[in-house]
């Protein structure tokens, strides 16, 4: 499966409702693209136009040169799994995954290994004589994905497989899904509202929200350099910080958290359009202490939590609430704290004065400047 | 409170409509069927010892014989015109968001007309100048007007409407079992509309389908109001030959020995279903 598939200015309507407006996305061969969003953001109803089930009301679908918009699904020859698994319940299992190739008329006796083959991919081989409902859900989205792999798909198209799976099931799979879909090399479109899922397994990540397409990129490229103040908010536990361009321009000092003064100056020259600087703080940017710091940001703990293996606590400093890490220190709410950071290296978004980001070829990044007088609060960031 | 005792209470709370069936439906029922038995006289007082010969009357006669013969026809006529109607129009208001609701208030609407008006009605449209036989002839499938009412069409027409609704509301629920995904996977993986019906669908509603074919068939089989006015006198059939045996000929035996035999036949024809709906159904549930 040597072709790219892309999806160009897509838009879906019904009724009056716009579920997708302006979509466009490409997955290079063997490449795992996610579509992230809250429900309701139009991510399953791309992976629905992709997949044939809806006809777009503008935009084209395109397999390497091949226009395939107005194709019934039955031709696509891409392979589908369904959050509910959609198994056929009056089936056994061998004859579930045996479903794409029969309509492919393919004899019996090539069928056989076929199935068995993908049945031995996703640990079933033991299951064939089975019916989906003597299966647990996990086995039985196995089975589901065995019957999509199995006609050896130009794309894999997952619509939340993994939605209606505990926990432990659902890491399982995403790794074993992960291992299948590079082992096969089959391009693949994943949709999911799970953060943490799409990040652990795609190449590409896009986030969606109201209709559109409001940040893209690798994982990476995602966590440490949003490019828009929707990505910054929607991934991690991120505090951004505005500046005005009339601030900017005067001092090349930025008051950073609220009390707290952080000179630094953009790595690169602002554009001509840039009216706003943000400011993107990852929670493992800043730093808490126990005791007053020079430059530090006086504030109140106001919550713990547990994302994966590290501590979070909420601090109130006086109208803005920022998410740090913990660091083994023991916070407990209504504790005082004085929060610092280094802003050296601090990613940073220009946004135009209707909100937009500015596009950038390299990465906008914070330099820190030591002023005359104000190097004991650059010295707040001791971390370096 | 534990499971069996709550069990017995139910029991016991469903002692009286037992005794209520037992009473005023179970007990007439077997009384009146008795008296096939018998011969009996014009006041239904039974006459002789009891014997099979009332029975075998029936039996032997080749007029009751036809008459058998023509309700087992229309039965399972009206059962077959019945579903291969109501399957479509079950499955396309269950599954179009458009015209779901709107197939669906005209199903229920034509439930709730009276069959005399729906027999009536008929009676206009099969008449043998009416609009039916104009259609027949514009389009060439007859030369002359055709009789419609009066014979076994008209009924068969007659009993297929009136059975309509009920399967069609009957197999909604049978079509929603069946998820859009499924059917949306089928395709995805190459499948024709035809193939996932056969192996998709129509596997998975089979249960459903012989059990609302056999409600069809055994209303059909008392439906009496229908084939009276519909068939003019001339249709016989048991429904009717029981009226007439009972309130005519006031000959009790016979329309006792009559009902002996359509009950015969709606039983046998559940025990088929019974035999049919089984045979289809894929995993055996429970089986581990």
């Amino acid at each position: 499966m040597t072709v790219s598939i892309s999806a160009e200015h897509l838009q879906v309507r019904y009724g009056t409702f716009t579920a997708v407006d302006d979509v466009s996305l490409t997955v290079e061969p063997g490449q795992f693209v996610s579509l992230l969003g809250p429900s309701g953001s139009g991510k399953t109803s791309v992976l629905r136009a992709i997949a044939g089930y809806v006809i777009p009301d503008q935009g084209r679908i395109l397999v390497g040169s091949q226009d395939v918009t107005r194709l019934s699904p039955r031709f696509r020859n891409f392979g589908m799994v369904f959050q509910h698994y959609a198994l056929f319940p009056n089936m056994r299992v061998r004859d579930n995954v045996a479903f794409g190739l029969r309509t492919r008329s393919i004899s019996r006796a090539q069928v056989r290994p076929l199935v068995d083959d993908a049945l031995e991919l996703v640990g079933l081989a033991d299951y064939a004589r089975r019916y989906p409902e003597q299966l647990s859900g996990g086995q039985q989205q196995r089975v589901a994905l065995a019957r999509a792999v199995v006609i050896r798909p130009t794309l894999l198209l997952m619509d939340e497989p993994l939605g209606a799976l505990d926990l432990r099931m659902r890491q399982q799979l995403q790794t074993e899904i992960r291992r299948l879909q590079r082992e096969l090399g089959i391009s693949t479109v994943y949709v999911t509202h799970d953060q943490e899922e799409a990040f652990s397994m795609s190449d590409e990540v896009i986030v969606m929200s109201t209709a559109r397409i409001s940040a893209s990129g690798s994982p990476g490229d995602l966590i440490y350099h949003p490019a828009s103040q929707f990505a910054a908010n929607f991934v991690g536990n991120n505090t951004v910080l505005v500046a005005e361009r009339a601030a900017l321009d005067s001092t090349a000092v930025v008051h950073g958290l609220p009390g707290q003064t952080s000179p630094f100056r953009p790595a690169l020259p602002l554009a001509s359009d840039t009216e706003r600087l943000l400011v993107v703080l990852r929670a493992e940017q800043l730093r808490c202490h126990r005791d007053p710091t020079p430059g530090g940001a006086a504030g109140v703990v106001t919550g713990k939590r547990f994302a994966g293996l590290e501590q979070l606590v909420g601090i109130r400093i006086e109208d803005q609430t920022v998410t740090a890490i913990d660091r083994g220190m023991g916070l407990e709410e209504g504790e005082n704290v004085f929060v610092t950071w280094d802003p050296e290296g601090v990613h940073l978004i220009e946004e135009t004065a209707d909100g937009a980001p500015v596009p950038r070829e390299s990465r906008q990044r914070a330099v820190r400047q030591d002023l005359a007088g104000a190097a004991a609060t650059a010295a707040g960031g001791e971390s370096g | 409170m534990n499971r069996v005792s709550t069990r017995a209470r139910w029991g016991l709370g469903s002692l009286p409509l037992l005794l209520f069936y037992v009473a005023f439906f179970l007990l007439p029922q077997l009384y009146f069927l008795r008296l096939s038995l018998y011969r009996t006289d014009t006041v239904g007082q039974q006459l002789g010892a009891p014997g099979f010969q009332t029975i075998a009357k029936v039996l032997s006669s080749d007029f009751y014989r036809d008459a058998i013969v023509s309700t087992i026809a229309l039965c399972v006529l009206t059962m077959l015109f019945t579903l291969v109607l109501a399957y479509p129009i079950a499955y396309s208001c269950v599954r179009s968001r458009t015209w779901g609701r709107f197939i669906f208030i005209c199903v229920v609407a034509s439930m709730f007309s009276s069959a005399v008006a729906r027999v009536l009605g008929w009676r206009v449209l099969l008449a043998i100048d009416g609009p039916v036989n104009r259609l027949l002839q514009l389009i060439g499938l007859v030369n002359q007007p055709v009789q419609l009412t009066g014979n076994f069409y008209g009924v068969l027409i007659g009993t297929v409407h009136a059975m309509l609704p009920i399967a069609a509301i009957g197999l909604m629920p049978v079509c929603e079992a069946v998820s859009r995904e499924q059917l949306e996977a089928a395709t995805g993986l190459g499948s024709s509309s035809w193939r996932t019906f056969r192996t998709v669908f129509l596997p998975q509603t089979w249960t459903g389908l012989v059990s609302i074919g056999l409600l069809v068939f055994a209303v059909t089989a008392g439906a009496f109001t229908t084939p009276a006015l519909l068939g003019g006198g001339r249709v016989a059939i048991l429904a009717i030959l029981i009226y007439t045996a009972a309130s005519q000929s006031l000959d009790y035996s016979v329309a006792a020995a009559l009902s002996l035999v359509l009950f015969a036949l709606v039983g046998g024809a559940v025990l088929l279903g019974l035999v049919v709906g089984r045979s289809r159904s894929g995993p055996k549930v429970g089986s581990t």
